[in-house]
Order: C-alpha cells, then structure tokens, then sequence
C-alpha cells in the first residue's frame, strides 16, 4: 500500500472502518470474533483492490458491498451464532418442512417426557406400590428411568439407523434384566452399589448415542468434550426445572391440605415421579434447542467455585495434619471426601468444556487456578486412599471398601495424569487438546469400573 | 455470506481454523479440511456427480 496515495486522498479509511464496524457491532449476532475475521477480509479486499489501481475510497465501497447488507450479514451469523442468547429460543425454521420437524419434535420430547413418567410406575405393576416399602426398586432403576428416555429422544434427534443402535439398546436390556433379576440380601450393599454406578453407564451409552452422527465418530475427543457440555448444560437445566417443580408441589401440597383434601398420596406416587423422570428429556431437549444458552454462564461458574473447592481442599488438608486426624476411624469422613473429590472432577471437567482454546492457545491464570485445585485433590485422595487401605487390613474386603478403593485409585491415577496434562500445558510442552483427548479417552475406564461393580460385585460379594 | 458457512462447517468439525500473524502484523483466521471434511467431501462429490450424470442424460434425451 504506497504512503503517498493514502496522504493525498482525503478519504480516511481507518474511520470509515471503525464507523462500518460499529454499525456491525450493534448487531446482535456478530461477536467481536466474527467482527475481526470480516474487518480482515474487508482489509485484504482493500488492499487487493487498490493494487489493481482503484483509489483508497472506491477499494473500501467496493469491498463492503462485496460483504454484503450489514443486516444480511447479521441474519446469516444467527443462524450459526453462538451470541445471540436471549434472542430465540425457538430458532424460527428455515423451511416449511423444519417447521414440521420442530412441531414433531415438542410433540415427541412431552411424549418422552410422559414416557419416562409412567417408566418410573413399571416397578407399581409387579406389586412394588409403597414407595418407603421397596425403595430399593426405585434406586437401582432410577438411572434406567431417567436415562432411557433421553437415549430414545437423542437417538430420534440425530436419525441414527437401527441397526447400529441395536447393540446399545440391546445393552440397555441386559443391564435392565442383571440390576433386577440379581438377587439381593441385607444389608444390601452390593445393591446400593449398583444404584450409584448405574448413571455412569448409562452416561456412557448415552455419550454412544449422542456421538454417533458426528462425521468425527463417537470416539473423537472433540465429540466426547461435546457431550460433556451436553451434560454439563443439561444439568444445569434439570437444576432449575426440578426447583421449579418443587415449587409447584409445595403449592398444590399446601393448597389442598387448605381444603382438607388429602392428596399425599398422589402426590408421593405421580405428581413427584412422574415429574422427576419427565424432567430429563425436557432438559436434553433445551440443550439441544439452545445450545449456548449456557455457555455464558459456565465459565463463570466454574471461575467462582474452581478457587472456592481449592480452599475447600485445602481446609481438608489443614483439617487433616494440623490436628492429626485418623480420618480411616471414620467411614463417614471417607465418603465425604470421595463426593468432594468427585465434584472436584467434574470441576475440572466443567471449566475443560467452558474454555476455549482456539482463543486462548496459551495457559491462562485460570487453568493455573484448575491445576492448583488438581494438585490439592491428589492430597487429599491420598489421604483417603490411606484410611481406605488401613481399615482394609483391618476389617478385610467388603463390597462397599472394595469399590471405594477402585474409585479412589481411578481417581487419583486421573488426577495426577490431569496434572501431568496441567503441568505440561503451562511450561508449553503439550498443548490443551492433549489434556481434552487424555481425559475423554479416560471416560472409557469410569465406565469399565462401574460396569465392574454393576455386573461382578454382586456375584463376588454373594450379592449381601 | 461466506463466513457463516465456514463457522457452521467449523461446528461440524469439518473444517478446523486458527488465527495466525500475518507479515503485516494483523491477523488473520486460516481455514483447514479435516479428515472428517475431505470424506465428507468425497461423498457429495460423487452424489453431485450422480446428478450431473442423470442431468446429462436427461439433455441427451432431449437434443435427441
């Protein structure tokens, strides 16, 4: 670009620029990304054009009307946007045959919804009624209730054939058929057991399901670390939907009870399960609807609670040595840190999924902040790795240390690779996509071990 | 508009990008296929060509 051209015009092209860019700005749908990237095409065409002999000003209308309407170029980023939060939830469709697809698909989600409902009452045929009776039943199903009817809905929304699905589905059916068909004796334990490792397998199969269409395959990092903000964001909507719905129980419960009609009953045997299990592929639903809708809020959230859990840790730590603690003489203790450890995870897990890291390539003060909490939770699962393996040698092998103990080892061997990954990272020997593919690949041994404890525990621990 | 295509290929993961420095000192966002983007590529390449076959028929028919 000579000097000379640019001084004897007086057009100003750095004003007019700014001027053509603030009125993009004040569309919704173009972020300040998209902003840069037009703002370079603008300024290559500029240049391209004034080469061929055209002046400064002619370049720069010639080049902004080659982009187009700054209201049609808007239309067109909302479409792929990830900024307009408030704008839409519905996505106002494209074509008439979509439109017929968005009305199916409601029609679909409320009939999943309802179906998860009335799945939750199965247990009421074989003669479970009383809920406080057979609790049990529930637990141990509970996964399945919540779980199947989203795999249906997500299977529904990626039109993935049958046949490839019959393998999942099939596997769906054995674990349906081995939680209930195992027999079961007090004190229950290898049960209960099951129960909680029931959601991690139906997670997985549900990551089979939501990964399959991607042209990446399911098995891709990128794919998995989809579908961890998939369950991240979904969390947070059946958070708020379940709040909701106690909400509207506590009110239909105090109203009548006004009345002096006793609706206990009904209460306790649909309104609450049936709304509880129809909360799920409503909340898939609005992930899928709205995909960013919090993707704003992630990052904060795990910004505020990811140095609150490091202090959090650090207490327990403090907690641990100042007064030496015996934490193994109480199982309790135990317990409490492998749920800290494990919200810990997910942390990590959360704010992995929030970061962006076409934008941020180098280690931020952030990601500092995730490995000073990772380096506090393998301190502290090595503590409760200690109590574990201590009262093992005292009271020998039960179903429930048994399993503690392969958890805490899964999840300090995580750990420490998670740090390893960290640590990497910020001295930029590795990049943030190896810590992603480490910790996707790593979802494979959560999902064997709880498989493990679903389907071997109970014969190994003689099903007590 | 080209840039939403490219964004919405991106989202699709058949396409990759990053932001480079260019000699000017300005950057710049680079578009690359994927593995993923070449296949898919592959397949409507070869769906188009159907087309364009069935086309050419038809405009044989017709010049006949």
């Amino acid at each position: 670009m000579s000097r000379q051209k640019e001084m004897s015009s007086s057009f100003d092209l750095e004003c007019q620029i700014r001027k053509w860019k603030s009125h993009l700005q004040s569309q919704e749908s173009i972020g300040p990304e998209d902003l840069e990237e037009l703002e370079s095409h603008v300024r290559d065409s500029v240049e391209e054009l004034m080469n061929k002999g055209l002046s400064i000003e002619e370049s720069f209308l010639i080049a902004v009307r080659r982009l187009g309407e700054v209201e049609i170029i808007n239309e067109e980023f909302a479409k792929v946007s990830t900024e307009d939060v408030w704008r839409q939830l519905f996505i106002p469709a494209a074509t008439v045959s979509d439109a017929k697809r968005n009305k199916l698909e409601l029609i679909i989600v409320l009939a999943l919804a309802v179906f998860g409902g009335l799945l939750s009452r199965i247990p009421m045929l074989f003669g479970y009624v009383d809920l406080d009776a057979h609790a049990l039943v529930y637990v141990r199903n509970a996964a399945l209730f919540a779980f199947f009817p989203v795999i249906l809905y997500v299977f529904w929304k990626r039109s993935l054939t049958l046949i490839k699905s019959l393998v999942a589905f099939a596997v769906c059916l054995v674990f349906a058929i081995v939680i209930n068909a195992y027999p079961s004796y007090e004190p229950h334990h290898t049960q209960i057991l099951g129960a909680i490792h029931m959601p991690i397998i139906m997670l997985y199969l549900l990551m089979y399901f939501f990964g399959s269409s991607y042209p990446s395959g399911w098995r891709h990092p990128n794919t998995r670390l989809n579908f961890v903000r998939f369950i991240g964001e979904g969390f947070i909507f059946t958070v708020l939907i379940g709040l909701g719905g106690m909400v509207l129980i506590g009110l239909t419960v105090g109203t009548f009870e006004l009345m002096e009609i006793d609706i206990a009953m009904f209460v306790q045997n649909w309104m609450a399960p049936c709304g509880l299990f129809g909360i799920f592929p409503i909340a898939a639903y609005l992930v899928e609807q709205k995909k960013n809708l919090i993707e704003s809020i992630a990052p904060v959230l795990s910004r505020i609670f990811t140095p609150l859990f490091f202090f959090v840790l650090l207490a327990l730590i403090g907690g641990f040595f100042i007064p030496f603690t015996a934490v193994w003489e109480n199982r309790s203790t135990l317990i409490w840190f492998d749920i800290i450890l494990v919200l810990a995870l997910a942390l990590t897990l959360y704010s992995m999924g929030a970061k962006d890291s076409q934008k941020e390539s180098r280690a931020t003060v952030w990601d500092m902040m995730t490995l000073a909490l990772l380096l506090a939770a393998i301190v502290v699962d090595a503590i409760a790795l200690t109590g574990i393996v201590i009262r093992l040698s005292r009271f020998g092998f039960t179903a429930n240390k048994s399993a503690a103990l392969g958890e805490n080892i899964i999840l300090l061997a995580n750990l420490i690779l998670l740090a390893i990954g960290y640590i990497r990272y910020g001295r930029k020997k590795g990049t943030f996509g190896h810590i992603v593919a480490m910790q996707m690949y790593f979802l494979e041994i959560y999902a064997l071990w709880a498989t493990i404890v679903v389907v071997l525990f109970p014969i190994i621990f003689s099903f007590a | 508009m080209l840039y939403p295509v490219l964004h919405r290929l991106e989202s699709e993961q058949l396409i990759t990008s990053y932001w480079q420095s260019a000699d000017t000192g300005r950057r710049r966002k680079y578009y690359q296929i994927t593995d993923a983007g070449n296949r898919e590529l592959e397949q409507i390449t070869s769906q188009w060509s159907i087309v364009q076959h069935a086309l050419d028929q038809l405009e044989k028919e017709r010049s006949r």
